[in-house]
């Protein structure tokens, strides 16, 4: 049983009856440590000091022990033990209880038997007792444990299944299992049944969330604890994930603090103590912590479990959120002092955990991080500039002139014994004081633990809130990355990655590797498959030129892999589209063996964008798709709002669609699509047609349209096949088209092609209306060149002056002055001409009016 | 709040090839009545109509403040930058600063410039998802009546201050090969208007009211679209406060195309930044009329003359709502325009031949027809007592022929005529008639789905009765109280001039004086009241008003008995 530190030992008949055995790190062999064993009378005067060493982490505890085995020839024995062991026996629960914890942390395996009948005896201090075998790790087999995780009060039956589960007796803990699973309320129980229990997996940890939304509300309290209580990883991550949903604001909060949770809470906590679950102790603390920063606790009548009464209690109250927070650091002191190897765990999830929103207000002494507590514990544990006031665990400012000194946080030697834990701190903080703690020790005493940390460790830099921190890991991640031989499992968490600077690297990778993995086809599709969409799209593009080196099997089974993978859910949006790139791209060829109509129809039915691309692509490549499919199913597909749908249905159109000669309606159609796409097939398809084949009406129609660019092609169009087409014809019909881009096309034709006549002339009516009466947009050119036209055809004969003049005398009182001046003088020219052609409502003129 | 359930086999639309046109109006499959098919003979003036209704359906008159985030963010980094420029000492450190300014401003605009395609596709996409469910969820959608002389559509615009109405008279078509008389709402899309714009003479255009409208999908059956649109209260009091204003006694008179043409040309060149923005109509008797634009004084000589007793002046407000004429002028022959007065009502009647556009706009944009000014202009109509079996007689006899005047409904149901147009008035207001105000006809008009019996009849004259209004309950319990007496009442030739002493319900007493038409509405009224004087007509007449109206009411009931 490995040795805690610091060690003493008694000697009530030596003349120095106490001897310290205590551990430091070497200041001239970094990462080595000395044993300093120091003898005296008393604590206060232990003056022989002897420094052993130095020994490496793995050599101490051999080399302790011999210490010890000397010590105690010499008729030394461990101080505390011995005193323990006494209390043991002690008439007060309460002493022996405590007796029985500090012989259970100190690893005294003398004292199991003692405890064994402690356990037996089932006296008040039983749950002591079971903890310390617990920690003893020698509860295995013992009956009377085992009687009491059978138990019905929670205590005790906590106590006994943790102690079980620390001390590995698998067995008991597998008969204990059903009556667990018992207790579980019936929607948890079910979730649990369908997952893998020893993978903590991301969908089954949502599973159990979903289903624990199920349970009462005032049943999730036990429904939480028992779930723990398993003590499976699926249980453990699902407990913990149900206890951070509580970080997310001031309401989810207080439920954490409520009546019928709050007991079941703090029974997970325990738990999690009892396994050195930091995770979970940092989360329940740290909520605790700030819970009662806003919540003096509820009254409620509760039943106790002890004796089955009924009593109003607090829940939550000041003292129990005190009790949590000052229990918290003992624990963690404990384990910095007897469980060494451990203790940066706990500080750096406790750390990790706080955030900058848990700052107050700074007032007088008080800084912002005053109600902080174990973050000043930690973080500032030995600093001389805080003052603790344990009345209210506040943090107050003790002298504003005592500088910074070089180390300040709680037990650095531990800190100095595992390194690693600064860069997972650094890559886990939320905070930046505590980022910049663990960041200027990797710059400083620290500075080779990033170069030995694991590959995960680095990459997690990236999510620092530092932007030093994102470079240390870059930097650390190119030194370690070798093209010739590179870590394709970095690469892939690197591609995986939300951050930007993460996913760029691993471009970057990619392209400087591109020559090793496109060889690969295994590898370009786990790439494909598993990188960000972002990523993977890219890396679908640098592969795209790189495939056809590839032999025809590996692309057969590329592109058949490939298929699979969009045939699945897609998961995460954009997933598909690197698949996609590949398959549209360099890898089509397959698709026509790959993908019957079938497959191809149910591809571009999915809500994937990927797979609609792959299945237009595959459908486009089918044979006798047009007979297949028909128009009208090609129609409906043109006329999808997605557009992959679209793009299938517009490539047949394209390269199909002269077909539609005959009964072109299906492209007049599309050509007032909504789409771009649409437009510009039906377009691609209509520029084709000779103008025989668009005839007359075809023209026409494309024409009257009212999108711009639509008619921009048919003006094209018409000025193309001028000389065929019946110039009057189609004046008359353009003359009413409504749309203003139009009419200066057509004011221009009837200047030059209108043939003389008043019939040709009433027919174009509609277009001098449209442009005289046009009060929103009107154009001062197109007018004047209306109302002169007007005016020379009203000139050249009667009924033609006819029509002028009642066009003309129509738009006369218009208030625009330039148009009114122009009016009279066109109307006073035609009455001028015809005098005899009179219309209701002309002005008369004297003669010479016009002149 | 009432919600519009709307089921559409098809979609509104026109399908147009090389040859021919179809226009289809998709109905409301959730109400089993009217069709309507036939073959237009004049497709051009009805795409300018149905464009217009189209824009008053779309259109949003509303202040709307200007987004001034982006200005606001702008402002806020200049200030910041200021600041930052403060702090900083040395003349190398603002060297430093200005040069990394620049070259972020630099590295912005090109970022701008690599995301532009994005931006564009994005804006799209948005504009896309906001058109679709705009009209899913807010476009409310026109009411369509066939009838056995004409159809008509009725519309409301998104801020509901402009109501529109356009008939179409069976004239217009060459053929009509069926109809079904009946009230239902159409599909009704914010794209529509890019498919009207595709009739011409030069194709012959079918038109088809039917609830498959027009079906492009494949399938060719089933529901194509889903509406669940929440009719604001407003919208549905709105119809039945313009009712009652159509039938108050209007100043009318008759433009040309043109004069609309300068009063909307103008409204398009000046963009009034500045109070007071109302359109002043001067009437002198015999002289031209003359329309001014506050606060420009800009005044438009129109070429009608006014031919009324005195002079008026009249002044309009939301005028911008003319814009929605703008379209129809190139087609237009007249426009007949009628005023109820001082900030009330305006009534723009289009004539496009066998099409009547009727434009009714409220008295000012931000105050709807029913809504939010509270407008109640349903009691200055006639408010004669009906029993329910009198308005479900009526009701009936104006079911069968659709459309009638209110002698022969009197004739016919045997009521006597002032009992025939106060129930009328009833059955408008409860939205189960309408007034034509072009052909001065009552049609029958069913608004809601369900059939109106007797109980809905009681209804009906139960809430008209006074009971549902605080200014007509206080009338009553004036009259019923012996509080107000009839001083002098006086035939003229609209009608009846009276002047009156009230004494109301807040202990003064006050000089109500009031014009009223045979009919029993009002034509012009005044008060000495403090709430006349601050809101006029504006808002419906003042409690003394109704009082004296009511008095003379019983007077006009008692001669009517005397006669019969």
């Amino acid at each position: 049983m490995a040795l805690s530190f610091p060690l003493r030992l008694f000697n009530a008949k030596a003349a120095r009856r106490l001897a310290v055995l205590s551990v430091q790190p070497s200041s001239k062999h970094p990462g080595q440590l000395l044993l300093q064993l120091a003898r005296g009378a008393t604590r206060q005067s232990l003056t022989d000091v002897e420094l052993l060493g130095p020994f490496t982490p793995e050599a101490l505890q051999p080399a302790a022990e011999q210490i010890v085995a000397t010590l105690v020839a010499q008729g030394y024995s461990q101080s505390t033990s011995f005193s323990a062991m006494t209390e043991l026996s002690s008439s007060q629960p309460k002493r022996r209880a405590l007796a029985a914890l500090a012989l259970g942390w100190r690893n005294d395996a003398a004292a199991v038997p003692k405890l064994v009948q402690q356990v037996e005896a089932g006296k008040q201090d039983v749950s002591s007792a079971v903890a310390a075998l617990g920690l003893l790790e020698a509860a295995k087999g013992q009956p009377a444990v085992k009687a009491e995780a059978q138990r019905k009060l929670l205590s005790r039956r906590r106590a006994g299944v943790e102690a079980l589960r620390v001390s590995r007796d698998v067995d008991t803990l597998a008969a204990l299992r059903p009556a667990i699973f018992e207790r579980l309320p019936e929607p948890l129980a079910q979730a649990l049944a369908a997952q893998d229990e020893a993978v903590a997996s991301a969908a089954g940890v949502q599973a159990l969330a979903t289903a624990w939304d199920a349970v009462p509300a005032a049943d999730r309290g036990l429904a939480l604890d028992t779930l723990y209580e398993l003590g499976t990883p699926l249980a453990t991550a699902a407990t913990l994930a149900l206890l951070k949903r509580h970080e997310k604001n001031e309401a989810t909060l207080r439920t954490f603090g409520a009546p019928r949770m709050w007991r079941y809470v703090k029974s997970v906590w325990k738990r999690a103590m009892a396994r050195f679950d930091f995770e979970t102790f940092a989360t329940v603390t740290l909520l605790t912590e700030r819970l009662a920063r806003l919540h003096k606790g509820t009254k409620a009548t509760l039943k106790s479990g002890l004796d089955g009464e009924s009593r109003e209690v607090t829940v939550f109250s000041a003292k129990t959120s005190r009790h949590v927070r000052g229990k918290a650091w003992r624990f963690l002191k404990r384990v910095a002092l007897h469980r060494p190897e451990k203790f940066v765990d706990g500080a750096v999830a406790v750390l990790a955990g706080y955030r900058p929103e848990d700052d107050g207000l700074p007032l007088g002494k008080l800084g912002v991080t005053a109600r902080l507590y174990l973050y000043h514990r930690l973080l500032l544990g030995t600093s001389k500039r805080f003052q603790l006031v344990w009345r209210t665990l506040v943090h107050q400012t003790r002298s504003a002139k005592a500088g910074v000194a070089a180390r300040e946080e709680a037990f650095p030697g531990l800190w100095d014994l595992a390194p690693h834990a600064y860069v997972r701190l650094l890559g886990r903080a939320r905070r930046l004081d505590v980022a910049q703690f663990a960041l200027g020790a990797l710059k400083g005493r620290a500075a080779d633990a990033l170069k030995t940390a694991p590959h995960a460790d680095v990459v997690q830099l990236l999510d620092s809130a530092l932007t030093d921190a994102q470079g240390l890991a870059l930097e650390e991640l190119v030194r370690r990355f070798n093209p010739d031989s590179p870590d394709w499992d970095v690469l892939v968490r690197l591609g995986q990655h939300e951050k930007d600077l993460a996913r760029n690297l691993a471009l970057q990778w990619l392209r400087r590797t591109a020559a090793l993995w496109s060889r690969d086809a295994t590898l370009i599709h786990r790439f494909l498959t598993e990188l960000h969409p972002v990523v993977s799209l890219e890396l679908a593009r640098l592969a795209a030129p790189l495939v056809s080196a590839l032999s025809a099997a590996d692309r057969a089974a590329l592109a058949s892999a490939l298929v699979a993978f969009v045939r699945a859910p897609e998961g995460v949006e954009g997933r598909h589209l690197g698949a996609s790139e590949l398959l549209c791209g360099p890898l089509v060829d397959a698709l026509a063996t790959l993908v019957d109509l079938q497959t191809a129809l149910s591809l571009l039915l999915l809500p994937s964008v990927g797979a609609s691309s792959v299945g237009s692509a595959a459908l486009g490549r089918l044979p006798n798709v047009l007979e297949v499919l028909g128009w009208n199913r090609i129609a409906a597909l043109a006329r999808d709002e997605r557009a992959a749908m679209r793009s299938a249905a517009l490539a047949i159109v394209r390269s199909q669609g002269h077909a539609l000669v005959a009964s072109p309606a299906l492209l007049f159609e599309l050509v007032e699509s909504d789409w771009d796409d649409a437009r510009a097939a039906a377009l691609h398809v209509l520029s084709g047609f000779s103008f025989t084949e668009l005839t007359f009406d075809g023209l026409v129609a494309l024409l009257d349209s009212p999108r711009v660019d639509v008619q921009q092609a048919a003006l094209s169009k018409l000025q193309a096949s001028f000389e065929q087409v019946d110039t009057q014809k189609l004046l008359a019909r353009l003359a009413q088209h409504p749309h203003r881009n139009m009419r200066a096309h057509v004011l221009a034709l009837v200047e030059q092609h209108l043939k003389p006549g008043f019939v040709q002339l009433s027919k174009v009516e509609p277009l001098f209306r449209a442009l005289l009466f046009d009060p929103e947009k009107p154009s001062r050119d197109l007018k004047k060149r209306a109302i002169t036209f007007l005016q020379q055809r009203g000139q050249l004969d009667a009924q033609q002056a006819e029509v002028a003049q009642r066009l003309l005398t129509d738009a006369v009182r218009t208030e625009t002055r330039a148009d009114r001046e122009r009016l009279l003088k066109a109307l006073a020219l035609v009455q001028l001409a015809f005098p005899e052609v009179s219309v209701p409502g002309a002005p008369t003129f004297a003669a010479g009016a016009a002149s | 709040m009432t919600t519009l359930h709307a089921t559409y086999a098809g979609a509104t639309g026109v399908q147009a090839d090389a040859t021919s046109s179809a226009v289809s109006f998709a109905t409301n499959g959730l109400r089993p009545v009217g069709y309507f098919h036939g073959v237009v003979q004049k497709p051009s003036a009805l795409r300018e109509a149905l464009g217009a209704l189209h824009r008053v359906v779309t259109s949003d008159f509303r202040y709307h403040p200007k987004d001034r985030t982006a200005f606001e963010a702008w402002v806020a980094e200049q200030d910041r930058k200021f600041i930052a420029s403060l702090k900083l000492k040395s003349q190398q450190a603002r060297e430093e600063l200005e040069r990394i300014e620049a070259r972020l401003e630099a590295l912005q605009a090109k970022k701008r410039e690599r995301l532009k395609p994005f931006y564009d596709a994005r804006r799209k996409y948005i504009d896309h998802v906001f058109t679709h469910q705009y009209e899913l969820n807010y476009l409310f959608d026109p009411v369509i009546t066939v009838h056995p002389d004409e159809l008509f559509f009725e519309a409301f615009s998104r801020d509901e201050s402009t109501y529109a109405r356009l008939g179409v008279n069976h004239e217009l078509f060459s053929t009509v090969d069926g109809f079904e008389c009946g009230t239902t709402n159409i599909d009704f899309s914010a794209k529509l208007s890019r498919h009207f714009e595709r009739l011409r003479t030069y194709r012959q255009t079918t038109f088809d009211i039917a609830p498959q409208g027009l079906t492009v999908g494949t399938s060719g059956t089933g529901v194509v679209k889903e509406k669940k649109i929440e009719l604001p209260d407003s919208w549905v009091q709105g119809f039945l406060q313009v009712q009652s204003t159509m039938t108050l006694a209007l100043t009318r008179f008759t433009l040309q195309p043109i004069d609309v043409h300068n009063l909307v040309r103008f409204l398009y060149r000046h963009k009034t930044r500045s109070s007071p923005r109302a359109l002043r109509y001067e009437l002198t008797p015999g002289e031209r009329i003359r329309a001014v634009f506050e606060p420009y004084e800009h005044a438009v000589t129109l070429t009608a003359r006014y031919e009324g007793p005195g002079p008026q002046v009249i002044r309009t407000w939301g005028r911008d709502r003319l814009k929605l004429l703008g379209r129809l002028l190139p087609v237009a022959n007249r426009i007949t325009v009628s005023l109820a007065g001082f900030g009330m009502p305006t009534m723009y009647d289009v004539d496009l031949g066998p099409l009547r556009f009727m434009l009714a706009l409220s008295g000012w944009t931000d105050n709807d027809w029913a809504g939010g000014g509270g407008a109640k202009f349903d009691l200055l109509s006639r408010r004669l007592d009906a029993t329910p079996d009198e308005v479900l007689r009526v009701y009936e006899a104006l079911r069968e022929p659709r459309f009638s005047t209110d002698v022969a409904l009197a004739t016919k149901t045997g009521l006597g005529v002032e009992k025939t147009r106060a129930t009328l008035s009833f059955l408008c207001q409860s939205g189960r008639a309408m007034y034509d105000l072009g052909h001065g006809v009552y049609r029958h008009r069913d608004l809601f789905f369900d059939t109106f019996t007797l109980k809905d009849a009681s209804a009906v004259t139960s809430q008209a009765n006074e009971k549902s209004d605080p200014r007509a309950a206080a009338a009553r319990v004036i009259f019923e109280s012996d509080n107000v007496r009839i001083i002098a009442r006086r035939p003229v030739t609209t009608g009846y001039r009276l002047s009156g002493s009230v004494l109301g319900t807040d202990g003064a007493r006050v000089r109500p004086q009031l014009h009223v038409e045979k009919q029993g509405q009002i034509i012009e009224a005044s008060c000495t009241c403090r709430e006349f004087k601050e809101q006029a007509l504006t808002k419906g007449p003042c409690e003394h008003v109704l009082a004296l109206r009511l008095a003379h009411l019983r007077r006009l009931e008692e001669e009517d008995l005397t006669i019969n």
